[in-house]
């Protein structure tokens, strides 16, 4: 036998919502659209906004043409070489009047000219185990 | 997202279900208005919203449980909302004249909180178990069966009343 009766899902479905009070569906979108309003960005904020993006991309753009510009300055001041000094042999034994006594068999030894400089190295290699000594004179 | 054409399609149902939840007109339809102020500001969001009616019921629900809150306190407006049951019927649906009507509404709001919301959410407003689950935080398979439990009480009770 087939129940003919109407389920009470179909009971349930059948029953009516209660209406909606008047002016009700103006009054929410009236305070939606005042919501929408007051969050929106005025034009003149978007103005703003616009120019300090272009000021930054500006400020941007020019610090890599005036640095380029300023390389390409110093490179040509500089005409090809490299701006920092190469370093100079130094002659150790003109300066100290300890080191003038053995400065000529130095130069002997390494044979350079009497006015170049001669390198520490120069020095150093001559002076091993004299600091035993008390008198240089018996190394020459 | 276009308020007017959310209004007319959602507007209504979505007043129903907070009259369900509330119980008073007049703060179904401030939470419907603070519902509505916050899709406003959804112009972004509204992007990434792939079942917008899910998405208007689940931002409705959370307005009203906000709404609770804020009336009576945290703890208290959750209290009240078990106290109430989480949803009155007859608040939202006009008063039928039938008799037996009349007693399966009120054997409707007898039923626990949860299978009551997925029972009007399901039948007055038209949700899948997908978007109940989706409003409610809960799995397609809970709402289903929340539905079918509270259903099948309505049954019973429907038949006891009717012998």
């Amino acid at each position: 036998m087939i129940d003919d009766r109407p389920d009470v899902e179909a009971k349930l479905a059948g029953l009516a919502a209660r209406p909606a009070p008047p002016g009700m569906r103006d009054r929410v979108l009236g305070a939606a659209r005042a919501v929408r309003a007051k969050d929106a960005i005025s034009p003149r904020a978007w103005l703003a906004a616009a120019a300090c993006a272009l000021l930054i991309v500006a400020a941007l753009g020019a610090d890599g043409v005036l640095g380029r510009r300023q390389a390409a300055g110093i490179a040509a001041l500089l005409d090809g070489r490299s701006a920092e000094k190469p370093a100079e042999p130094m002659d150790w034994g003109a300066d100290l009047p300890e080191l003038a006594v053995i400065r000529p068999a130095v130069m002997a030894r390494a044979g350079s000219a009497p006015d170049a400089g001669l390198p520490l190295r120069a020095y150093r290699d001559l002076l091993k185990g004299a600091l035993n000594h008390a008198d240089p004179e018996i190394l020459f | 997202m276009n308020l007017e054409e959310l209004y007319q399609k959602h507007g209504e149902r979505l007043y129903g279900y907070l009259l369900f939840r509330l119980g008073s007109a007049e703060d179904a339809e401030d939470v419907l208005q603070e519902a509505f102020c916050r899709f406003a500001r959804y112009s972004l969001r509204w992007k990434l919203v792939r079942n917008p009616q899910a998405f208007v019921f689940k931002i409705a629900r959370n307005e009203a449980n906000r709404f609770l809150g804020r009336k009576a306190g945290r703890r208290e407006g959750e209290t009240a909302m078990l106290k109430e049951g989480g949803g009155r019927f007859e608040a939202a649906l006009a008063k039928p004249e039938e008799t037996e009507l009349a007693i399966l509404l009120k054997r409707a709001g007898e039923l626990p909180p949860d299978q009551k919301e997925a029972l009007f959410l399901k039948i007055f407003d038209g949700l899948t178990f997908k978007e109940i689950g989706s409003v409610c935080d809960i799995s397609a398979n809970t709402a289903a069966s929340r539905y079918r439990l509270g259903i099948a009480r309505l049954r019973k009770a429907a038949e006891g009343t009717s012998r």
